[in-house]
C-alpha cells in the first residue's frame, strides 16, 4: 500500500556505531518512528563496514513506521580511501598530504553521480576534485 | 548533558568537503538538509571548552574554500545549545493501544492492559515499515476480517508484513493461515510478530511472489497491498478459493475503487461490502462458483 510519506531524514553516520545521540535523536523524534529499532538495523546492515562513514536515507511515514537505505560513502571517505589516506590536511592551502590521480577522481565521481543533482559526469568530477584540494589531497594529470 | 548543535549552512558544492571536516573535528554524524542551492549540516558536539575552537576552525576553514576552487557561499556557521532527552523513550508515546472493528485491540508491548472477555488482544511493537495497525487500510482489513473469519477457516494473507492481519486471522478463529511476502525482511519481523502472539502453530510464513506459493483451498483469501498488483491478482483468486470462499482487498485509493469492482465481476465475484476511510477503500467479496 502507498504510505504517507512525513519527512525523509538524511544523515551520514558511522558504521555499526550510531546510538540515539545526536544526530539520529533529534532529527528522527520529531517523526516519532522507533529510534531503537532504527539503530539496531541500521547497524546491523552496516557492520560489515564497522567505522566507515556511510550515508543513509530514512523515510518516515505518517503511520510513524520507516524505512531507510544506506547509499554510497561520502565523497571525502571515498577520496581517503583512493589517497590511502586516514585524515585531510588540517592546512589544505598550505600542506599537502596526499596525491590521487584524474582516473581515481572519475571512479568517485561515477559512483557518487547518482547521489548528486547532477548528471553531469564532468561537474561531479569538478566536485570530486574540490573537495580532494580542500583536504590537502593534489590531483595528478 | 547539554550538546552543542553547529550548523554549516553552505553550497552542495562545498558540502561534502564541510561535511569530512566536521567528522575531522569529532562529530560523529551528521543531518544533511538539503534546501538547494543552499545545504545545511547539522553536527553536534558535547558542549565543553572546545566548541568554540571548533566553530573558529570552522570560519577558517570556509574562508579557505575559495582557494581549492570551491565556491562555499552563503558559508554560515551558527550554534546552539540542545539539552539531552531521551530520544530513544519519546516516540513511545505516540503509540497507545487501540481498537479496531468490534473486537481487536492492537497494542505495543509496553502497554499492559486488561480486556474485556470479548475482546481479542494483538500485541505488536511498531517498527520498519510494514503494518502498525494506524494506517487505514490495515484498519479497514482488520474490520472486513471480524466479517469474513469463520471458525476452522483456512486464510491466506497476501503481503503480510507485519503479520498483523494474519495474527487476527488466527485470534478471530481461523484454522490455518497461510501468511506469504515477496520482501524477505519481512518475514522475520511477522515470524517475531507470530511467535509473540502465540499463534506459530496457526500462522506459516513463507516468501514468495503473490498467490504462486499457496497450496490447496482457501476460504478467505486477504490482499492488503496495491491496486496495480490486485487487478492482475484478481482473475487468479478462483483457482484458490473454495465454493463461496471470499475475499478481502484492502489497500485501494477511493479513485480506483471502480476500476476493482468491474475486475472482481467480470472474474465472478459479488462485492458484499465496500468501506472507506480517509481517501482508502477496502472491499469484502464472495466467489460465486459457476454452475
Amino acid at each position: 500500500m502507498a504510505k504517507k510519506v512525513a519527512g525523509i531524514v538524511k544523515l551520514q553516520l558511522l558504521s555499526g556505531q550510531a546510538t540515539p545521540n545526536p544526530p539520529v535523536g533529534p532529527s528522527l523524534a520529531p517523526y516519532m518512528v522507533n529510534i531503537p529499532e532504527f539503530i539496531k538495523s541500521f547497524n546491523a546492515r552496516t557492520q560489515d563496514q564497522q567505522g566507515l562513514i556511510v550515508t543513509t536515507v530514512v523515510t518516515c511515514y505518517a503511520d510513524r513506521s520507516f524505512t531507510f537505505e544506506v547509499k554510497s560513502p561520502p565523497t571525502a571517505v571515498l577520496l581517503k580511501q583512493a589517497a590511502k589516506l586516514a585524515k585531510g590536511s588540517g592546512e589544505p592551502n598550505r600542506t599537502k598530504v596526499a596525491s590521487v590521480t584524474q582516473p581515481q577522481i572519475q571512479e568517485i565521481a561515477q559512483t557518487k553521480l547518482p547521489d548528486l543533482n547532477t548528471t553531469s559526469l564532468e561537474s561531479a568530477m569538478r566536485m570530486v576534485a574540490g573537495t580532494a584540494r580542500s583536504m590537502g589531497i593534489t590531483v595528478s594529470e | 548533558m547539554k550538546w552543542a548543535q553547529v550548523t554549516v549552512t553552505t553550497s552542495q558544492e562545498a558540502s561534502d568537503a564541510v561535511a569530512n571536516y566536521l567528522f575531522e573535528l569529532g562529530a560523529t554524524g551528521l543531518e544533511v538538509k538539503e534546501e538547494l542551492p543552499a545545504v545545511a549540516l547539522i553536527s553536534y558536539f558535547p558542549l565543553d571548552d572546545l566548541v568554540g575552537g571548533h566553530v573558529q576552525n570552522l570560519r577558517r576553514f570556509l574562508d579557505s574554500l575559495p582557494g581549492a576552487g570551491i565556491d562555499a557561499v552563503p558559508a554560515e556557521v551558527s550554534l546552539k545549545c540542545v539539552e539531552e532527552e531521551n530520544w530513544s523513550e519519546q516516540w513511545r508515546s505516540a503509540f497507545p493501544p487501540q481498537k479496531i472493528g468490534q473486537r481487536l485491540i492492537i497494542t505495543p508491548t509496553w502497554h499492559h492492559i486488561t480486556t474485556e472477555p470479548s475482546e481479542i488482544l494483538i500485541q505488536l511493537d511498531p517498527g520498519m515499515a510494514f503494518g502498525t495497525g494506524q494506517h487505514p487500510t490495515t484498519q479497514l482489513s482488520i474490520q472486513l476480517l471480524e466479517e469474513a473469519v469463520t471458525g476452522n477457516a483456512r486464510v491466506a494473507d497476501i503481503g503480510t508484513g507485519s503479520g498483523i492481519l494474519a495474527i487476527a486471522a488466527a485470534k478471530l478463529g481461523a484454522k490455518r493461515v497461510d501468511a506469504v511476502d515477496l520482501d524477505t525482511t519481512a518475514i522475520p519481523i511477522a515470524q517475531r510478530n507470530v511467535q509473540l502472539n502465540d499463534v506459530t502453530s496457526i500462522v506459516h510464513l513463507r516468501p514468495g511472489d503473490g498467490l504462486q506459493v499457496l497450496d490447496g483451498t482457501y476460504n478467505l483469501i486477504i490482499a492488503n497491498i496495491l491496486t496495480k498488483v490486485i487487478l492482475p491478482m484478481i482473475p487468479q483468486c478462483p483457482q484458490f478459493l473454495k465454493p463461496d470462499g471470499r475475499l478481502i482487498l484492502s489497500g485501494i485509493m477511493a479513485s480506483e475503487a471502480p476500476q476493482v469492482e468491474d475486475q472482481l465481476q467480470a472474474n465472478g465475484f459479488r462485492c458484499l461490502k465496500i468501506q472507506q476511510q480517509e481517501e482508502w477503500v477496502g472491499m469484502l467479496a464472495a466467489w460465486v462458483k459457476p454452475t
